[in-house]
């Protein structure tokens, strides 16, 4: 066979039938662009939500939560005292230190003439350093304060930026249920959650204010652990538990009244969330590459039907079962792996579109097609060309001579 | 060249009784020789043809080409000699659409393996006067023109048998004449020439003339040299 030959006829195929050509690779171009964007972004997704755990759990902590069922609420939710918390810390000293967490929820907020609802919570001075969380302009609170319920603030990025515009917050005074305080700092930003919840929208009071003014409640919602060596993390948190259960007088086979939550949960969590989602976006883009070889086949079938005088007359100038076999599935491989393509250039402008939407509106930063998206997405597309073509090369290979050429 | 030994095909569509379309030919033609095959519609000159071009299979007797029984050869192989040995022309041209002149008269060397391709399928269209219709698609010829480029074709591989099957059964009296004198020029450089047609006027292009009626040879007169 005449190699150079062979392979302009296939491409002249292609160019001269452009209709055609492009009616079979429609499928497939959307099959690759989808999979190439769906497989890229669930990957710049995933790295958003492993960025965002890390930040809010990070390797070293332990977090508390009240109450039986994780995010708070359920059995106990006000059953976790600051004094059950300390006890923990104090009886285990792999703890190196400990900060609790309080709510008072939305709050009349009111600087100058301009008024806001803002969700106030209580830190204590440790927040720093437990949560690593410190203040970009002034300064935390101190112990005293904390202690002496001082009526002391500090604002999120995002709600200075509100409340204060460009000017300094530091040292203004605010009015949270029309009691002042004096702002004292601004803490660091800590950007969007994945679920698209801004997390610099909220002012920090001293735990103290808010359990003995704003709530009045003898409770906490949360605390935040720090472990002096990560790998201790899982021991002491099944300590903490084994403290707690005992200082809440739970029986064996009860529950826990509390919900002790380690990273390494989280990261669990964040994994399976995210197997059950690429097994379903695995599960759509084949669906997508089965009706794009279903398409190929249909149109390479019709197509071979009204070329079968063609083949006749291919068979009687020489050319025997692999040539057309060849040529045929060369036909459909060629148009399949130019959907490919044009699927893989499509999908670079359609990204950058939607990156910014993802960093404005979820805070994913860096989306970008993966190399890895592009390798699934062309074997994707070769499999379909393959299994597309198939059938029709076979059937096409096996036409009589005779009857193809005299086929109307 | 060829010789045939009582060849017979019979032909079974579904629901209809047998169409014996070869009854036990025998036949040989010699290298160099131009010979018309004419008989009535049905008479069994196409499928002799089929046989002849190694398009199909006769169900008993023997064929031989260039003294090699066909017989036992392979598909592939079939393949093989359809495109080094022989050179078919039809009646309706069988030109691909969308292809221009000269990527047809290519068509047999995509088969084969010839480094000089561009050169042989140059000549060959040249050889049937058409040099300056190299870029015209099939559909832009007229009649006569795409015989031509179909000739231009069968001859490209310089097969040493040219199979017509009614080759001016769709062209007028002048224009037929032409496709005829090609044949002519072809069989004057050695070329063996068989022609199926229904046309005396074509026949007598020939100096061996084969009627053939119900499958069977009925006289076989060659022209005094």
């Amino acid at each position: 066979m005449n190699r150079e030959l062979f392979l302009r006829t296939v491409l002249r195929r292609m160019t001269r039938f452009k209709g055609r050509a492009l009616l079979m690779s429609l499928g497939v171009i959307v099959s690759v662009l989808a999979t190439v964007l769906v497989t890229s972004l669930s990957g710049t997704v995933r790295s958003a939500f492993d960025g965002f755990i890390g930040r809010l759990y990070p390797d070293d902590g332990i977090t508390l939560v009240a109450g039986s069922s994780f995010m708070g609420g359920g059995l106990g939710r006000d059953n976790l005292r600051v004094k059950d918390v300390a006890a923990v810390a104090a009886a285990l000293p792999a703890i190196a230190a400990w900060d609790p967490q309080s709510s008072a929820g939305p709050r009349d907020i009111k600087v100058e003439d301009r008024n806001t609802r803002v969700v106030v919570v209580g830190y204590s001075e440790r927040h720093a350093d437990v949560r690593r969380q410190s203040v970009s302009q002034g300064a935390f609170f101190t112990a005293d304060e904390v202690a002496a319920r001082s009526r002391v603030a500090l604002l999120g990025s995002t709600t200075a930026r509100v409340l204060f515009g460009d000017t300094s917050a530091v040292g203004a005074t605010l009015f949270i249920d029309n009691v002042p305080y004096r702002v004292q700092g601004v803490l660091e930003s800590l950007g969007m959650s994945p679920h698209g919840d801004d997390l610099d929208e909220l002012i920090a009071v001293p735990y103290t204010v808010v359990m003995d003014s704003l709530v009045k409640v003898d409770f906490v919602r949360a605390a935040s652990f720090r472990v002096a060596h990560a790998e201790d993390v899982e021991a002491v948190a099944e300590q903490i538990r084994a403290i707690l259960r005992q200082r809440h007088d739970i029986r064996s086979g009860q529950r826990d009244d509390f919900t002790v939550v380690t990273p390494r949960q989280m990261h669990e969590m964040v994994a399976s969330t995210f197997r059950t989602l690429n097994l379903f976006v695995v599960l759509i883009c084949a669906a997508g590459f089965l009706v794009s070889a279903l398409v190929l086949l249909a149109v390479m079938l019709a197509s071979i039907r009204q070329r079968t005088p063609e083949i006749g007359l291919r068979k009687a100038v020489g050319a025997d079962l692999g040539h057309i076999r060849d040529q045929v599935m060369c036909e459909v491989t060629v148009i399949a792996a130019t959907g490919c393509a044009l699927g893989i250039v499509l999908a670079y402008p359609l990204v950058a579109v939607i990156a910014p939407l993802l960093a404005a509106k979820f805070g994913f930063t860096g989306a970008t097609i993966s190399l890895n998206a592009i390798i699934i997405a062309s074997a994707s597309a070769l499999v379909t060309g393959v299994l597309g073509a198939l059938w029709p090369a076979l059937r096409a290979a096996r036409l009589n001579p005779v009857d193809a050429l005299h086929a109307r | 060249m060829i010789e045939l030994h009582g060849l017979t095909r019979t032909y079974q569509k579904p629901g209809e009784p047998p169409v014996r379309a070869l009854d036990g030919i025998s036949l040989s033609v010699a290298a160099g020789e131009f010979v018309a095959i004419l008989g009535p519609s049905g008479s069994g000159k196409s499928t002799l043809m089929n046989v002849l071009g190694l398009l199909d299979r006769p169900d008993s007797g023997e064929y031989r080409l260039d003294g090699r029984s066909m017989s036992d050869v392979g598909a592939r192989e079939m393949a093989e000699v359809r495109n080094r040995v022989i050179g078919f022309v039809f009646q309706s041209y069988h030109l691909l659409p969308r292809t221009t002149a000269i990527e047809n008269v290519q068509l047999p060397l995509l088969y084969s393996n010839r480094a000089d391709y561009r050169r042989r399928s140059e000549a060959a269209l040249a050889a049937v006067g058409l040099a300056d219709r190299r870029n015209h698609y099939a559909s832009e010829l007229s009649g006569g023109q795409q015989q031509r480029v179909a000739i231009a074709r069968a001859i490209v591989n310089e097969p040493a048998l040219l199979l017509a099957d009614e080759p001016t059964g769709n062209l007028d009296g002048t224009v037929a004449g032409d496709i005829v004198d090609l044949f002519k020029a072809q069989n004057a450089q050695g070329t063996t020439v068989i022609l199926i047609t229904h046309d005396e006027q074509v026949a007598r292009a020939a100096r061996r003339v084969i009627r053939i009626s119900a499958g069977a040879i009925a006289s076989d007169t060659r022209e005094a040299a």
